[in-house]
């Protein structure tokens, strides 16, 4: 606040004499500039949407990386599409009669916010069992099963939205509008968040063990088709929710890159949880807050930024970056 | 019957079934010997990365095409160095550099005030395509389609057995990076059409439909030119008369000839295999 009052002082004098007084009031401009998000409203739950939804991919992501499911994260974003959209189609003409029945606020944004994310979950599980049936049953390999199926799913979400142009905006679905996120998807977000926090919390050993080496997992006697069956839930679950910030072109690199940078910068799997989870709270705040400057790009902006992070430490990583892999190098050239 | 044929009198839509045919029969070729060298990801990845070199060689004002053909090698050659750089699987890293690429495309494109319209990009727009679009389409699809089968030998060798492509003394190396460069050019060729998104489907799903066929090379490309292209030509033709993406129309065709070769394929369909079983 008190850099805007700084800002209407400074245009009250219209001729400061001084260069540092020119100097002070652009300085003052500049941090009033930077400020201007934060007076919004929709700029703040944006970013604290976005960091929520950034750390619960962040934590997912070390998962997936060690798992080496990146191309099932791409997948899964694209095939919840047609669940989203039939969730819109059916879930708006629900939203005006429950708002003309009841005026109750929370309980209603409830029961409409529902049909959505239950649509998309229940697509991403859809397509991860036909791929399972079409790689157990035919010669095609998993990378082409993959494509295939993902592509026909959403190309079904695309036609159906086609069909119903009213009910949904494809750029919305395709590219995230966190910006104008609704209480009831908020609502959805947290669940969601909450969910999958949870259970990787409680799990996380089994889970470690199983993404690390599944067949000691089973000479262990876990459960890994369970195993399995609750990382691809979490996955599409959150999915769905990082669909919402940064669309279903950019969901596969929440889920992908703040893992893979974490894996560049440490060998303990502990460490790796917290580091890719703060990274991926970091830049989604960051990227949130910096798409006010760029027409509202958020999605572009938080995994603009999370590429940065990763190549900077690709670069400079301690143990495993490419500067030290170089001294290493050199250091065993030059001992005898 | 007048009213089932009206489509045809009308000159996008000849124009859209003609550009769809080109399309689908480049990225038919090209797709069994993705299938089989496990490159699908890569397609997938090429696509979204050209996102950036559009944006650029907008604002610069270059032909967008090449922007496009230089941000998808640029991908490709991005994720060869990282992945012999680092410890990080290449899926991993495919993973980290599309979608890098692609959301520094989205914040350069926030950022440029133009005419263009993302959904286009993303999803295509086949109906509204420019006679000028239209030549470069079937220039430079036919040139794909026709190099490819040309070297169709050399190039079924490197995806099936690099080792011995490499006795043989084939350029492998350099035969990587025309099936790499003739995959970027079909990207950017077929991104009128089907879009960003879609094109892995034209890229992926016409040669596994071949390969549910047959065990024979020059067999498979025939059978995915012809699903591809006939799944084209009734896809757009379906979409007009449902009023629906036509994009969107292409890819669920295609996946419902998967789907009924996936069943009925006389040797690898699920009920032949049954009926093998039976006996």
């Amino acid at each position: 606040m008190a850099a805007i009052t700084g800002r209407r002082d400074s245009s009250s004098f219209p001729k400061p004499r001084r260069r540092s007084e020119i100097q002070l009031s652009t300085l003052l401009n500049v941090i009033s500039d930077l400020l201007t998000p934060f007076q919004y409203d929709y700029m703040l739950r944006a970013i604290w949407v976005s960091a929520l939804i950034g750390g619960t991919c962040g934590f997912l992501s070390s998962f997936v990386t060690l798992k080496g499911w990146s191309l099932m994260g791409d997948a899964l974003s694209h095939a919840v599409v047609p669940g989203v959209a039939i969730g819109y189609i059916v879930g708006i003409p629900l939203t005006h009669e429950l708002l003309r029945e009841s005026t109750r606020g929370a309980t209603t944004t409830f029961i409409l916010g529902l049909p959505m994310v239950l649509g998309a979950f229940v697509a991403g599980l859809l397509a991860a069992a036909t791929m399972a049936f079409i790689k157990a049953k035919t010669r095609i390999r998993e990378d082409a099963t993959i494509g295939i199926v993902f592509t026909s799913y959403f190309a079904f979400g695309l036609v159906l939205i086609s069909l119903f142009p009213a009910s949904v905006d494809l750029k919305v679905i395709l590219l995230g509008n966190i910006l104008g996120i609704a209480d009831p998807d908020i609502v959805q977000v947290v669940i969601i968040s909450v969910i999958t926090l949870i259970v990787l919390g409680l799990k996380w050993r089994d889970l470690m063990l199983f993404c690390f080496d599944p067949n000691q997992a089973r000479a262990l006697g876990m459960p890994v088709g369970r195993l399995n069956i609750i990382l691809l839930s979490l996955l599409a679950a959150t999915a769905v929710a990082a669909l919402q910030a940064v669309g279903a072109c950019l969901v596969v690199a929440m889920l992908v890159t703040p893992g893979a940078t974490a894996y560049l910068l440490t060998d303990r799997f502990g460490r790796m949880l917290w580091l890719s989870s703060g990274m991926g709270v970091f830049t989604s705040l960051a990227g949130a807050y910096a798409s006010y400057f760029f027409n509202g790009a958020t999605g572009g902006c938080i995994v603009t930024l999370q590429t940065l992070v990763f190549l900077a430490v690709f670069t400079f990583a301690p143990k495993h970056g490419i500067l030290a892999a170089k001294r290493q190098i050199r250091l065993s050239a030059t001992k005898p | 019957m007048n009213a089932f044929f009206e489509p045809f009198l009308y000159d996008f839509m000849r124009e859209a079934m003609l550009v769809g045919t080109v399309v689908a029969a480049m990225c038919a070729v090209l797709s069994c010997f993705l299938i089989l060298k496990g490159w699908s990801l890569m397609g997938d990845a090429i696509s979204h990365a050209v996102l950036p070199g559009i944006v650029i060689a907008y604002i610069v004002g270059i032909p967008l095409a090449i922007g496009a053909f230089a941000a998808g090698l640029f991908c490709a050659v991005g994720t060869g160095f990282i992945k012999d750089n680092s410890r990080i699987k290449e899926d991993t890293v495919m993973g980290v550099v599309f979608t890098g690429m692609f959301a520094f495309g989205l914040v350069l494109f926030s950022r440029t005030a133009s005419d263009m319209h993302l959904d286009h990009i993303l999803v295509g727009n086949i109906l509204g395509i420019t006679p000028a679009q239209v030549m470069q389409t079937l220039v430079m699809g036919g040139i794909v389609f026709v190099v490819t089968l040309v070297l169709r030998r050399d190039l079924l060798l490197i995806c099936f057995d690099p080792g011995q492509a490499r006795v043989l003394a084939l350029p492998d190396r350099f035969l990587n990076y025309l099936l790499l460069s003739l995959l970027s050019l079909a990207i950017v060729v077929s991104l009128q059409a089907v879009g960003i998104i879609l094109v892995v489907a034209m890229l992926v799903t016409p040669g596994s439909i071949a390969h549910l066929w047959t065990d024979r090379f020059d067999r498979m490309l025939a059978i995915a030119v012809v699903a591809a292209v006939g799944a084209t030509v009734t896809g757009i033709f379906i979409s007009y008369h449902i009023d629906a993406d036509p994009g969107g129309c292409i890819v669920l065709m295609q996946a419902l000839v998967f789907v009924l070769s996936l069943l009925f394929a006389p040797k690898y369909g699920l009920l032949a295999r049954r009926l093998k079983r039976g006996t």
